[in-house]
């Protein structure tokens, strides 16, 4: 089959892949319809995350069919029509049963490579890395679902591809930033980042009933994008006074949840960008922290931090002095996809959760290089490259 | 003059510092070492979400296999996890000749793997297209990904 490979930094290629098997009894395997580019393989692609072998097929957000199925799946039939979880869960382990899907104890197949790193293994996720379990990725003409009757769901008549693409990761992340702020009716929310998790994030708030969102970003394109959809304001943090803007419209309090939606590749102000750009080409540090930065310096006293973005190890002048005097809460998480996708499905179909706009350039998956070199440098627009890989 | 005075001491200094920073590398190493010793005594232990009763009945099953497959000696001791944390599993490695603990982690991980979900995930699949000197830390890095950690 054909399928959009990894080759090394900065270097994508579109080859012949052998086509996937079941390996497992519990698998699906899928044909894909759509799949589509995340800011995470972003991090890929610049070799920030180092656990990539020459020849891995990326891609984890993708819709499709059901062609064929393990001896163990109970809920799936060939031809359903599924959306799949990009985080890959067994659904038994504890953190499973507790709705805390990324963090499965079970899905990993490579797990001493984050037990040395972080301290413990987090779950697997197709097409992310060795150190995500490495799971082949969507951008193919099949992909091998693990635990399908965990990660795959069926998607409702009502609701098309175009839509329905986006509940596998970006949508079910910028819920889960929502949710870990307990964003609700009376909650202010600031959102850094305007790429399709931060608007979704926003879009979560705004469901949840949050009084005021706001979305800051530097692309006016995006801001232009979320405010078409979305009911929030937005600002441009390199133009607008961002820190006096949030404290005007909290009258002097700051917002109550201020969700991170950028990641490791965050951009700052100009001198901080030289010393994180600098750091983190030594390897000195693994991350540009920017968004995390100022999202912790504007959130009220007793407010709480969600950071979204993927961060891969260590950062520097992290202000946990902003932290502890304010009293701050900090979560973050990968996103917990079994528990927010059948939800998302429903707001999809009654058409309060709208994504399809997200998806600016549709193109066959022949072309992904480019379309994630237009993805990588936000060119003509471009907030997701959408492929096709049956065109 | 005064300049040949003051000189004179930076070669003692220096290799006064060159032996302060060996014998503490040396301390180090001796510490690891001890650590590592005393991590090896431990059993390896880890948390499996099923309940002590159910869980007792179905390793009479597997333990033979499971202690096969690792090669360790057993017995598998099995308590009660706190909470809803549900059974925590230790075994004891041999002294001496056996198994190593990398083998018995592996075999440990599979065991649990197996008594939550049923069956075991295959390792990951080598499909590589570039084989270069700068790939290889991370070929032995999956290579060990089963073994190595923090069991
Ligand atoms: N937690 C999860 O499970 C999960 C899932 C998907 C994506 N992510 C992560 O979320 C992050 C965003 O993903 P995306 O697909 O939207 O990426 P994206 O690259 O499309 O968007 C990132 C946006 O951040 C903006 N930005 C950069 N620096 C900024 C700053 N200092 N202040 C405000 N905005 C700034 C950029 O202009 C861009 O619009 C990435 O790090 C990605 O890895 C996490
Ligand atoms: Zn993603
Ligand atoms: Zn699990």
């Amino acid at each position: 089959m054909r399928a959009l490979q990894w080759i090394g930094v900065n270097h994508l290629e579109v080859g012949t892949v052998p086509d996937p098997v079941i390996e497992h009894p519990q698998d699906a395997i899928v044909r894909v319809h759509r799949t589509v580019t995340c800011g995470s393989d972003l991090h890929l692609l610049a070799g920030y995350i180092p656990f990539m072998r020459s020849g891995d097929v990326i891609g984890h957000e993708f819709v499709g069919e059901i062609v064929e199925l393990g001896g163990e799946v109970r809920r799936h039939a060939v031809g359903d029509r599924v959306v799949v979880s990009s985080f890959v869960a067994c659904g038994r382990c504890w953190y499973c049963a507790h709705e805390l899907y990324s963090l499965c104890d079970n899905a990993n197949r490579n797990p001493a490579i984050t037990e040395n790193l972080w301290g413990a293994a987090p779950g697997g996720c197709l097409g992310y890395s060795h150190a995500m379990g490495g799971y082949a990725g969507s951008h193919a003409q099949y992909v091998r679902v693990p635990f399908a009757d965990v990660g795959a769901f069926r998607v409702p008549d009502e609701v098309d591809d175009a839509r329905a693409l986006f509940a596998s990761d970006s949508a079910a992340t910028g819920w889960m930033g929502a949710q870990l702020g307990e964003v609700g009716p009376g909650t202010t929310v600031a959102v850094w980042g305007a790429g399709a998790v931060g608007q979704m994030a926003a879009a979560a708030a705004d469901l949840r009933g949050a009084e005021h969102v706001v979305v800051i970003d530097r692309i006016d394109d995006r801001l232009d994008m979320v405010r078409t959809h979305v009911r929030c304001e937005t600002l441009n943090d390199r133009r607008d006074d961002v820190g006096a803007a949030l404290l005007e419209l909290t009258a002097g309090r700051g917002p109550d949840v201020c969700i991170e939606a950028v990641g490791m590749e965050a951009s700052g102000g100009p001198v901080e960008n030289v010393v994180d750009r600098v750091k983190h080409q030594l390897r000195l540090q693994t991350d540009r922290p920017a968004a995390v930065r100022r999202a912790i310096y504007h959130c009220r006293k007793g407010g709480t931090v969600v950071v979204l973005g993927v961060f891969a190890a260590l950062t520097d002048a992290f202000p946990l002095g902003a932290l502890m005097n304010k009293g701050l809460t900090l979560r973050g998480a990968q996103m917990h996809g079994p528990r927010y996708i059948p939800h998302l499905l429903d707001l999809m179909a009654r058409g309060d959760l709208v994504t399809e706009h997200l998806g600016t350039h549709v193109m066959p998956l022949e072309e992904g290089p480019e379309g994630y070199a237009m993805f990588k440098h936000k060119r003509d627009g471009c907030v997701r490259a959408v492929f096709l890989p049956e065109s | 003059m005064v300049s040949s005075s003051t000189a004179r001491p930076a070669a003692p200094a220096g290799a006064f510092w060159l032996l302060a920073g060996a014998a503490a590398a040396a301390a180090w190493w001796v510490r690891r070492r001890k650590q590592a010793r005393r991590a090896a005594a431990l059993p390896l232990a880890l948390t499996v979400h099923r309940p002590i009763t159910e869980l007792a009945d179905e390793l009479g099953q597997h333990e033979e296999q499971l202690l096969a497959d690792s090669g360790l000696d057993g017995p598998l001791e099995l308590a009660a996890a706190p909470g809803t944390f549900g059974t925590e599993i230790r075994v004891r490695l041999p002294e001496g000749d056996g198994p190593t603990r990398a083998q018995a982690r592996q075999s440990l991980r599979l065991a649990k793997q197996l008594l939550e979900t049923g069956s075991t995930m295959p390792p990951d699949r080598p499909v590589t297209r570039r084989r270069t000197v700068t790939s290889i830390p991370l070929e032995v890095a999956i290579r060990r990904a089963g073994k190595g950690g923090r069991l």
